[in-house]
């Protein structure tokens, strides 16, 4: 028997000698013991649902990010898609102004191809169009190929011809009118800003096609 | 492996602390007669014994556990004899010891100092034994010892003087 053991039985032994009730004891310190368990049990349990909760909040918070991301998304794409439903409600090829004229000088010699472009222009084939007018830099071809760009689909291109006609005077006559078409090709673009800032210049100056662009202008407001 | 170290490991596996009702049951009687070894009081003993299951919940995930038994006897041991050196009553008691200087803070006397007090008391003489062991380990006054053990005021005061003084004489006997 070790020295704790006889302290051990020595205490047990002095605690009957005193007339203690050794089973008194023992009931008492099972149920203490028991209920310490128990406790501990709950508590650990507590802390599983306090684990569990905290687990809820991340994944609400971590659902609630996801859904804020999606609904900006969501709401970009919508905006995005309005801007396109603008430029297919109001894109409108320019009328062709420049066919069977009768041209002198070098002019003439390319008229049958600029009059072959704009039957294409005319029966919305425009690639061919485009295709055929890409090589003439007058105003009047410009302004035909950059808007048969805009009609097939190649609005990046399109943007940049209607910018470079913008910026040279060259273009002027057609200043205005570009003005149009560039805004419908920044809102195919989904260039919001800059075909807001061209639509607030229009309808100041109530240039080409300003009642228009105050519709859409109201619309994007 | 014994039994015990089975249960502790079972424990350890599935983490329900309820799987160590068993093991701590097995063990409160002893547990309980140590702690009444060094308290000499049934309540004290009681709640020594659950703060010593407590200090075990706390520590047995992070420890390795080769001997139960011995381990729990340990912190019970331990709890008991802070106990007594927070008890100011043993305080005077262990004077007695050569061991016991007063300082600025604690007084300082060994874990053995207690022991071996603790060993010679039953040595006294039955009348010294019992108002010394009611005095200075269960904090009984004067006036409840005589009252308790059907002794006079100043056969308690006697008793008492003079199981200090033959205390002293068998603990100096006994480092002799």
């Amino acid at each position: 028997m070790n020295g704790l053991n006889k302290k051990a039985q020595l205490g047990l032994d002095t605690f009957k000698t005193d007339n203690g009730n050794i089973e008194s004891v023992k009931s008492s310190l099972d149920s203490m013991v028991d209920d310490l368990l128990n406790e501990d049990y709950i508590k650990s349990s507590t802390n599983n649902k306090y684990r569990l909760l905290k687990f809820s909040l991340l994944a609400i918070g971590f659902i609630f990010i996801i859904g804020y991301f999606w609904n900006k998304s969501t709401t970009s794409t919508k905006s995005k898609n309005q801007n396109k439903v603008y430029y297919a409600q109001y894109f409108e090829p320019l009328q062709d102004a420049i066919s069977n004229i009768e041209r002198g000088g070098k002019q003439a010699d390319n008229q049958p191809i600029i009059d072959s472009a704009m039957k294409y222009y005319n029966s919305k084939d425009y690639k061919k169009s485009a295709s055929l007018l890409k090589d003439f830099d007058s105003a009047d071809t410009k302004i035909y190929y950059a808007i048969s760009l805009l009609a097939d689909g190649n609005t990046s291109l399109a943007i940049s011809e209607f910018d470079l006609m913008t910026n040279n005077i060259k273009f002027n006559k057609y200043s205005d009118i570009v003005d149009w078409y560039l805004t419908l090709a920044y809102l195919q673009n989904s260039e919001q800003n800059k075909a807001i800032t061209l639509l607030d210049k229009i309808i100041k100056n109530k240039t080409y096609m300003h009642k228009e662009a105050n519709k859409i202008r109201t619309s994007l407001n | 492996m014994s039994t015990d170290e089975t249960i502790i490991l079972a424990y350890k596996k599935s983490g329900n602390k309820r799987l160590l009702s068993p093991l701590f049951k097995k063990y409160n009687d002893k547990l309980f007669g140590l702690a009444y070894y060094y308290l000499h009081n049934r309540e004290s003993a009681i709640d020594t014994v659950m703060e010593a299951y407590e200090v075990v919940l706390k520590s047995i995930d992070s420890k390795e556990i080769t001997y139960y038994k011995g381990w729990v006897q340990s912190i019970c041991r331990n709890i008991c004899l802070k106990k007594i050196r927070d008890d100011k009553k043993f305080e005077e008691l262990a004077e007695i010891s050569d061991d016991f200087m007063e300082s600025d803070t604690d007084p300082v006397y060994n874990d053995e100092t207690i022991d071996n007090i603790l060993e010679l008391l039953p040595q006294l003489k039955e009348k010294q034994h019992v108002c010394v062991k009611a005095f200075y380990l269960e904090s009984q006054s004067y006036e409840d010892i005589a009252n308790n053990y059907g002794m006079t005021f100043k056969e308690v005061k006697s008793a008492i003087q003079n199981g200090k003084r033959n205390l002293k004489l068998m603990f100096e006997k006994k480092l002799d």
